[in-house]
């Protein structure tokens, strides 16, 4: 049996998952990969679903609740649904920006059809880096996240100077040991040589 | 079922609604833009108004004949993104807005985006109906 890999870009709100799923799709496809995927909001209208759909992918909504709790369900049944419908050789996941990757996994790997989950791809938006950390905000939140993360990508570094990124680079290590830590700029393709391979989808990665 | 705890305790809630577009005239492909720039603004500075200190998210997405307009803002503090595929002007187009905040319910933000949507669309004739809704609590 064919096992389906499943990729989860998870990030909080504004972190780049859309852009950054739409990059690596368009290279995984120029690779020969079918790909699907996802997209999870909390509202009820999907935006990121009509955005997909315009660069001419195979697109899954779930929407009007989160994948991580209420509607765990539905990620199960909606991963064998494509499985069975489509076929793709790969599945990225965009889950709500509020979601907890951890309990994402759960989901996907409750699935009945066999599937390969890649490590966890946690986005961390340098530009919001303050603001995110601030523990008066949702900086709980977003450390559960990180912690969660055996990837983070941290984006938008076209954005900021190398002391900024460096210093962000301490305090997630600090966050989380054990996740590898890349840099990358979805919007301007930077760094998805290194991420891509990581990730473990692509025969020979 | 742990995580729902997270959005009670920040207060966190999103609307969506998407709508149908119409204008008098045609409005070609800058000034679309530009609509939606001050659409976001607008909506962005309303929520703004009222929750004050706290987390923002808006994404709107709008398809016409000629393409489309893809925009978002996080936050007050950043400038609205935007991404256009229209090659020529549009009378009528789909548009998609989703908000997530927080501190804030959900007629809150359906009177704030409808106040937007008016103050943009009015200069320029615009007009628009509602086709569906959506307000999702936790």
């Amino acid at each position: 049996m064919i096992v389906l890999k499943v990729v989860q870009v998870a990030g909080f709100l504004g972190s780049g998952k859309t852009t950054t799923i739409l990059k690596i799709t368009k290279r995984l496809s120029l690779n020969g990969m079918k790909v699907a995927i996802i997209v999870n909001s909390l509202g009820g209208v999907p935006v990121d679903g009509m955005v997909y759909r315009e660069s001419g992918l195979k697109v899954e909504e779930i929407g009007g609740g989160c994948i991580c709790c209420e509607l765990a369900v539905n990620l199960a049944n909606t991963l064998r649904l494509l499985k069975e419908t489509y076929d793709p050789d790969v599945v990225m996941i965009e889950p709500e920006g509020l979601a907890i990757p951890n309990q994402v996994r759960s989901g996907i790997t409750s699935t009945k059809v066999k599937v390969e989950p890649s490590p966890i791809l946690v986005l961390f938006d340098i530009t919001s880096a303050e603001e995110w950390l601030d523990e008066r905000r949702l900086g709980h939140l977003i450390i559960e996240q990180l912690k969660d993360a055996e990837i983070i990508a941290i984006n938008k570094i076209d954005l900021v100077n190398e002391s900024t990124v460096a210093k962000y680079e301490a305090i997630l290590k600090s966050l989380n040991s054990s996740a590898m830590i890349v840099r990358i700029s979805a919007l301007k393709e930077v760094g998805l040589n290194e991420l891509i391979p990581s990730l473990r989808v692509v025969s020979g990665t | 079922m742990e995580h729902k705890t997270h959005y009670s305790e920040y207060n966190i809630s999103s609307f969506g609604t998407l709508v149908k577009l119409s204008f008098v005239q045609e409005l070609d492909p800058l000034s679309s833009t530009q609509m939606m720039t001050m659409l976001m603004k607008s909506i962005a500075s309303g929520l703004m108004r009222k929750i004050g200190f706290g987390t923002l998210r808006i994404k709107a997405f709008l398809k016409c004949p000629s393409g489309y307009i893809k925009a978002d803002i996080t936050g007050l503090k950043r400038e609205v993104s935007t991404e256009s595929t229209m090659k020529r002007g549009m009378r009528r187009a789909k548009l998609a807005v989703n908000i997530v905040a927080q501190g804030l319910n959900e007629e809150e933000a359906k009177t704030i985006l409808m106040e937007a949507m008016e103050k943009t669309l009015a200069p320029l004739n615009g007009r628009f109906s509602i086709i569906r809704e959506h307000v999702q609590l936790h």
